[in-house]
């Protein structure tokens, strides 16, 4: 069983851990497009924090999702990186596309 | 639906996490699952960071990725407050990373039982494949 079969199987069909994964999801999902786009930009925590104007800390705890960027923060980051923040709505049960070995 | 090589020769490509499972057993989902109904935060963090395994692989930021020393397996640790949890998986050589055991943390070292569960699945899982 792969993590997105475990996902849809047990997660999603579980009341209390869809709720605790959705929401988790909202914050890490964010987390991962800021690392996405870091490394894609060739900096390191430190370097974007500077660019930012915060702390090398804080650009690592919103990159382990432990911290909710405010719009701000967010678009001072999205700055550093030469770009700029776009807020997106999907419908929740919008999925990732399933991937499997071949 | 997509299919996708993980081949380490297609850059870009993402990193699958697949559950060690033996014949008509699934041990490690069955752990999973079990944590989930004693830590159901700590359980969705596993989650989360395994999430974050198959979109970064190795590439995982901020030291969450330890290799197990003398082993060929790697350590990826969990936080929700002041609980931690282990996940010890090991990679096939493509982008595929079989996850042997789900533990919770409860001293720094890694317990002598999970270690060899993990081991020995991984064992199995190469014999049967071999």
């Amino acid at each position: 069983m792969d993590l997105q079969e475990f996902i849809e199987t047990y997660v999603m069909t579980d009341p209390e851990w869809r709720e605790a994964h959705e929401a988790a999801d909202a914050t890490r999902e964010g987390a991962r497009a800021v690392v996405r786009a870091r490394k894609e930009a060739g900096l390191t925590q430190a370097e974007l924090a500077a660019r930012a104007g915060t702390a090398q800390a804080v650009i690592s705890r919103i990159e382990r999702g432990t911290m909710s960027p405010t719009l701000d923060t967010l678009t001072r980051i999205a700055k550093g990186l030469g770009m700029r923040p776009v807020v997106a709505f999907e419908p929740l049960d919008a999925r990732r596309p399933h991937v499997k070995t071949n | 639906m997509t299919d996708q090589s993980y081949s380490e020769d297609q850059p870009g490509t993402v990193w699958r996490v697949e559950f060690y499972r033996a014949k008509g057993e699934n041990p490690v989902v069955e752990e999973l699952l079990d944590l989930r109904g004693r830590d159901l935060r700590l359980a969705e963090e596993v989650v989360q960071d395994l999430k974050d395994l198959e979109a970064f692989g190795f590439d995982l930021p901020d030291k969450r990725l330890r290799k197990v020393m003398g082993t060929d397996l790697w350590e990826l640790r969990s936080r929700w407050q002041h609980r931690i949890a282990r996940t010890l998986f090991f990679h096939t050589g493509t982008r595929l990373l079989i996850v042997t055991t789900i533990f919770q943390k409860r001293t720094n070292a890694i317990p002598r039982p999970a270690l060899t569960r993990a081991r020995e699945r991984a064992a199995r899982w190469k014999a049967e494949r071999a």
